[in-house]
């Protein structure tokens, strides 16, 4: 029996492979080949086959991979961390589900690879028929990564629950063997605890109920939530308030800007509120403003109350005045009406920071795009209203986002386009890229930047 | 060899300076890197100066502390833009953390990466800050403002004339902190251009001037040294106050030295 790593030697000429030599006596399995180049295209490095005097060789591209032994050691957020082992987990239990020999899939974090664009682990598998080979085994090779990884934490506690899996992990593998339970209990951990914040599905409710579990607890009434949508904010965008020559708006301490650009202007913790807060003890409906013959009030409809400036009392119903302080709940803000052709000393070159509806309210006039990919040549630049995105002028391209970490990213996926380039680096069909704002495309070859409209 | 200055002034208004800027030179195999940064802090009183300190300080210890093992470590620069990304993110869930203890602020940021061991420029930017890129017979703005008068003339509302005097341009659509998250930052990958001029400047540097007094005053041709350089950021510091600019002022540029 031989280590199976001892096989394989790196190749530089104009690019780098990594060359596996299979033994003159061993033949491939091509069953294994063709899955490992069709269902295993997400998990295993591709490769090329070619004999020589007789024997297999297969040649792995490594364009574009940084060996994990390397990645693993810049500093990196845990999201990112625990994205490279439950990619591993997953390549494992793949190899259960199509009958991969586990010996024949090399554990060594030198020899696995990480696509830094793809975001994506990939490792190798070598496909002969008979399992004449030993591999290391999984868990010396998660700890190792656990050892060398610089990893800032952001969540001790899954952390720790991890380190534990990991220390289950050897010592069953001492005890039973090599190998012999570790692939489920790694894949059991992740079912168990979640990959730390990413699973599009998983984020939707963590997000919700986060708030609530590290906050410390609010003694006041929590309301329920109220999915039902408010049907009275529809299509009421009146009087835009710049007719009437002044400027109306709510600022928080943050400094942090809300228009009163229509009328009523409903404030709360519902997603269609023309200003969210987004504080559990803050109503889904909790207060409105309104106007009369240039006067305006404000209406409370909350649980918890709204408050005026230093009243102890909740008010109910209340003309509001530039420079008043309005509670909701306790979260202050200031109401503000300035006649334009005011001009205060300092209100001109204060930067603020125009705060916006969270996603969702599509109230909005002339709808705003949320990204464009502009031609750098001509003047073509189309808008991407939506995601996922295609275009006609764009066949074979998908744009669509999913969870990376605690972000969201942005992904092109090349459908079926003969040429993409993403940042100079090739992305072949079948494969995506990770965009950022401001990144350079070549389509097809025509030449791109993709920008994002925050 | 660069050369490069900069000007600062809390201008004719305000007390306290929200700008703030870094500048540092390195080099890696005998080759020069440059790392410049603009932040205009925004919130009140000493928020914004801190949320801008802040930010210059993690750029400043990722240039000095990450940033070398990532070129040790033969990153790309797109492995290098995903950890300057990342370290950017983190000030931002930083600050935010840091707003919900009553401290309230926010930053914008821009900032050039000249890297000629990578043949690479890295240019990152969040907020109005803006980088310059000026020749002798012409000038480019690089960055897009995140701001409600840009949007409005890429959404083609209004024009970038009517912009200029657009009583909204104050109001920012993007930045560090301020409670911000989920935001996307721009960034462009580009070869260094060792005719130009790079400028990097707060909002107050330009609203009042216009980008040809910029470019005649800075143009490569006519900046042969740091010192030339300084006198005319100032000068150009001034015509802003002159003509009545509130804001604070700040400007940083940078070009490689004409060969003697």
């Amino acid at each position: 029996m031989n280590l199976i790593r001892e096989f394989l030697s790196i190749k530089t000429d104009n690019k780098t492979f990594l060359t596996f030599s299979v033994r003159k006596r061993e033949q491939l399995n091509f069953a294994h080949v063709n899955t490992v180049g069709a269902e295993g295209k997400g998990y295993f490095m591709q490769f090329k086959t070619s004999k020589k005097s007789g024997a297999d060789k297969l040649d792995f591209d490594l364009h574009g991979f940084v060996p994990l032994s390397e990645y693993i050691g810049r500093e990196m957020e845990q999201e990112r961390y625990f994205g490279i082992i439950s990619d591993i987990s997953k390549i494992v239990d793949f190899c259960s589900d199509v009958r991969f020999y586990l010996d024949n899939v090399i554990f060594d974090p030198k020899y696995i690879y990480y696509n830094s664009v793809q975001k994506k682990t990939y490792m190798l598998y070598i496909p002969t028929k008979d399992t004449q080979y030993i591999c290391e085994s999984l868990s010396a090779c998660l700890q190792k990564l656990h050892k060398n990884a610089k990893v800032s934490i952001s969540d001790g506690n899954y952390m720790n629950k991890y380190v534990k899996a990991l220390e289950q992990l050897t010592n069953a593998d001492k005890r039973d063997g090599r190998n012999s339970s570790s692939p489920e209990m790694l894949s059991r951990f992740f079912s168990e605890n979640g990959i730390c914040g990413s699973g599009k599905d998983e984020i939707e409710y963590t997000q919700e109920s986060e708030p609530e579990e590290t906050a410390p607890k609010i003694v006041d009434t929590v309301e329920k939530d109220e999915i039902v949508e408010d049907p009275v904010i529809e299509n009421v965008i009146t009087e835009a308030t710049s007719d009437s020559g002044c400027e109306v708006y709510l600022t928080n301490c943050l400094g942090n800007r809300y228009d009163i650009d229509h009328l009523p202007f409903y404030i709360g913790r519902g997603r269609n509120k023309d200003m969210v807060i987004d504080q559990p003890t803050v109503s889904s409906d909790h207060a409105m403003i309104t106007e009369e013959n240039g006067k305006y009030f404000i209406r409370d409809l909350s649980t918890n109350g709204t408050y005026l400036n230093d009243q102890a009392n909740r008010i109910t119903y209340s003309e509001i005045h530039d420079g008043d302080k309005i509670y909701f709940d306790r979260f202050c803000y200031n109401f503000c009406l300035v006649q334009q052709e005011e001009t205060d000393d300092d209100g001109g070159s204060r930067t603020v920071m125009v705060a916006r509806k969270s996603r969702g309210s599509k109230t909005t006039l002339g709808a705003k795009a949320l990204a464009y990919l502009k031609q750098t040549t001509g003047e073509t630049r189309m808008k991407i209203m939506e995601y996922p995105f295609t275009a006609p002028e764009l066949p074979g391209i998908k744009l669509y986002t999913e969870q990376v970490g605690s972000r969201i990213g942005i992904f092109i996926e090349n459908v079926s386009c003969p040429a993409v380039e993403f940042e100079t680096m090739n992305v072949p069909t079948g494969y995506r890229a990770e965009l950022f704002s401001g990144c350079s495309l070549v389509i097809d070859g025509e030449h791109y930047v993709f920008t994002v409209e925050n | 060899m660069y050369i490069y200055s900069f000007a600062t002034t809390e201008g004719i208004v305000k007390k306290i300076n929200q700008d703030a800027l870094l500048i540092k030179t390195a080099e890696y195999k005998g080759c020069d890197i440059i790392f410049a940064v603009v932040c205009d802090g925004i919130g009140g009183l000493s928020g914004g100066e801190n949320a801008s300190s802040c930010v210059i300080q993690v750029a400043s210890d990722w240039f000095e502390h990450v940033y070398p093992s990532l070129l040790q470590s033969q990153s790309n620069i797109l492995d290098i833009r995903q950890s300057l990304d990342d370290h950017l993110h983190r000030i931002n869930d930083a600050i935010n953390r840091g707003c919900t203890h009553g401290m309230e602020m926010g930053t914008t940021y821009t900032s050039v990466l000249i890297d000629h061991y990578l043949d690479t420029v890295l240019v990152a930017h969040v907020g109005d800050t803006r980088l310059y890129k000026i020749y002798d017979d012409r000038i480019e703005t690089v960055t897009s403002d995140h701001s409600i008068v840009a949007e409005e003339v890429r959404r083609g509302i209004i024009t970038e004339e009517e912009a200029r005097f657009d009583s909204r341009s104050n109001q920012i659509t993007n930045c560090i902190g301020a409670g911000e998250t989920g935001r996307m930052y721009d960034f462009s990958i580009q070869k260094p251009d060792i005719e130009c001029m790079y400028m990097l400047c707060s909002d107050g540097f330009r609203k009042m001037i216009s980008g040809e007094e910029i470019q005649k005053r800075l143009a490569p041709s006519e900046n042969k040294n740091s010192a030339s350089i300084k006198k005319n950021l100032e000068y150009l510091m001034e015509l802003n106050m002159e003509r009545k600019e509130k804001d604070n002022i700040t400007a940083l540029a940078l070009r490689v030295s004409a060969e003697e």
